[in-house]
């Protein structure tokens, strides 16, 4: 139920009221910059270091680590990209699974979850239940090509370019991908 | 030489990014940040004359240089290099050290793909003859090297360039003589290919690489020249450790050297984390 008093509405853009809990319940990780499996081992030794992350599964052919997270664990996607990043690699791509019961989203609302504002990019209004993956499109988390794109449209989310708020703090835009199968 | 194959036997040692972990260059990549390697170099030259030089050597040469590296940062190494031979004379002894930094100031990655461009320095002090005119910081001649590493990995291959300046001072006992060359450029170019596995399973595969190499360094005092051909093959274990076997020849060249040709067995073991806390709840 604690999770039900971090996710709260921020800005005056919509007001979402969540009569829901949010779990964090896994990510899937891929890494660009490498082929080697020593590459991916010592990518993986890397993320193991973050007391977050339960476990890791590994996809070494697409270099793609699917993370699962502690329950309730306060996940931090800048300290992944750190991780990855030590390793000498960069992040292709950073997509979370979130479980929730039922929640109503706009585009451009932010939502604070936990420590971290989360700021919806390119989506239609809807509500959301179940399993809901979300990508992390900001600076570092998508290829330098991605990004290019995305700042394009960047006048519209003006935390875009600094991944901050104006009181500071961090914000990740995401946008929504197909739910799992 | 029983006793340097022991070494070898002996030896671990480690490595990064399998393709570009070439054999007789470094890669513009770097180890990752916080985790150590050991290498354990072994070159042994055959017996080889060159009467109209004067160097006639009538019995084998080894050199044995374990290399202790760290990665400081994402961006920054730095190699502890220790060197010991016989090549300078008949008995093994210890030769000196040398420090070497790279810093990696270009990464563009995709998928399976990445360009690098690093800079390295190096820095050694060694107690031996000054006899030949190739210039080489890895346990011949005190003096400093620096250059320019560029790297491009393109899924199982991997070419690399490297281009530097090496100039030698005097040896702890020994100073050069005015004829003898104070300055090389030495350059490379380097391919590598991921042989096997065709399809990663898990971290316990072992990796085999192939490389061809061409080594050269010119000096411009002397005007003397030398390319080198070095092909190597490479085995990978655990994803941790690396056995690398390599032949070296000169292919061309006019330079006064210690020997034409070489064979290098290298044995490395990475930790990767070496000194990382690991938070646990």
């Amino acid at each position: 139920m604690t999770y039900m008093k971090n996710l709260i509405f921020i800005l005056t853009l919509v007001f979402v009221s969540l009569n829901t809990s949010a779990q964090f319940s896994k990510a899937e990780l891929q890494v660009n910059g490498l082929t080697c499996s020593m590459c991916s081992l010592a990518t993986q030794k890397q993320l193991q270091t973050l007391d977050f992350i339960d476990s890791i599964g590994t996809d070494l052919n697409q270099t793609i680590y699917i993370l699962y997270f502690k329950k309730g664990a306060d996940t931090d996607a800048d300290q992944i990209r750190k991780k990855v990043e030590d390793a000498g690699f960069s992040v292709g791509s950073l997509t979370f699974t979130i479980a929730i019961e039922t929640m109503k989203v706009e585009n451009n609302a932010q939502y604070v979850y936990k420590d971290a504002v989360y700021q919806f990019m390119n989506i239609e209004s809807q509500t959301l239940s179940g399993n809901v993956n979300f990508k992390v499109i900001d600076k570092g988390f998508i290829t330098d090509k991605e990004y290019k794109n995305y700042l394009k449209a960047a006048s519209k989310y003006p935390a875009y370019k600094t991944g901050k708020t104006l009181e500071g703090k961090r914000v990740y835009h995401i946008t929504l991908e197909k739910d799992e199968k | 030489m029983k006793s340097s194959a022991v070494i070898i036997l002996l030896a671990l040692s480690s490595a990064l990014h399998a393709q570009e972990l070439y054999v007789s260059t470094e890669p513009a990549s770097n180890m990752p940040a916080k985790s150590i390697g050991l290498r354990l170099n072994n070159y042994l030259m055959p017996p080889y004359s060159n009467i109209g030089a004067g160097v006639i050597h009538t019995n084998s040469m080894f050199r044995f240089n374990p290399e202790l590296m760290w990665g400081i940062s994402k961006n920054s190494m730095l190699h502890f290099n220790f060197y010991m031979s016989n090549m300078h004379q008949a008995a093994f002894k210890f030769e000196g050290s040398g420090l070497y930094f790279k810093y990696r100031f270009l990464s563009i990655d995709n998928s399976q793909r990445h360009f690098r461009m690093a800079a390295y320095a190096k820095g050694a002090l060694i107690n031996n003859a000054i006899q030949y005119n190739e210039l080489n910081i890895g346990g011949d001649n005190t003096g400093i090297t620096t250059g320019i590493i560029v790297t491009q990995l393109i899924h199982k291959l991997a070419l690399s360039f490297t281009a530097g300046y090496i100039a030698a001072f005097d040896n702890i006992n020994d100073n050069f003589l005015a004829s003898q060359p104070q300055q090389s450029i030495n350059y490379s170019l380097s391919g590598g290919y991921l042989l096997f596995p065709f399809k990663y399973k898990n971290y316990d595969q072992p990796n085999v690489n192939i490389y061809a190499e061409f080594l050269g360094k010119y000096n411009p005092e002397t005007k003397e020249q030398f390319i080198d051909f070095a092909p190597a093959i490479q085995f990978i274990f655990k994803s941790k450790m690396r056995l690398d076997i390599a032949y070296r020849r000169q292919i061309s060249g006019n330079m006064l050297r210690i020997n034409n040709q070489e064979f290098v067995v290298k044995f490395e073991y990475n930790i990767f984390n070496a000194y990382q806390k690991k938070t646990k709840e």
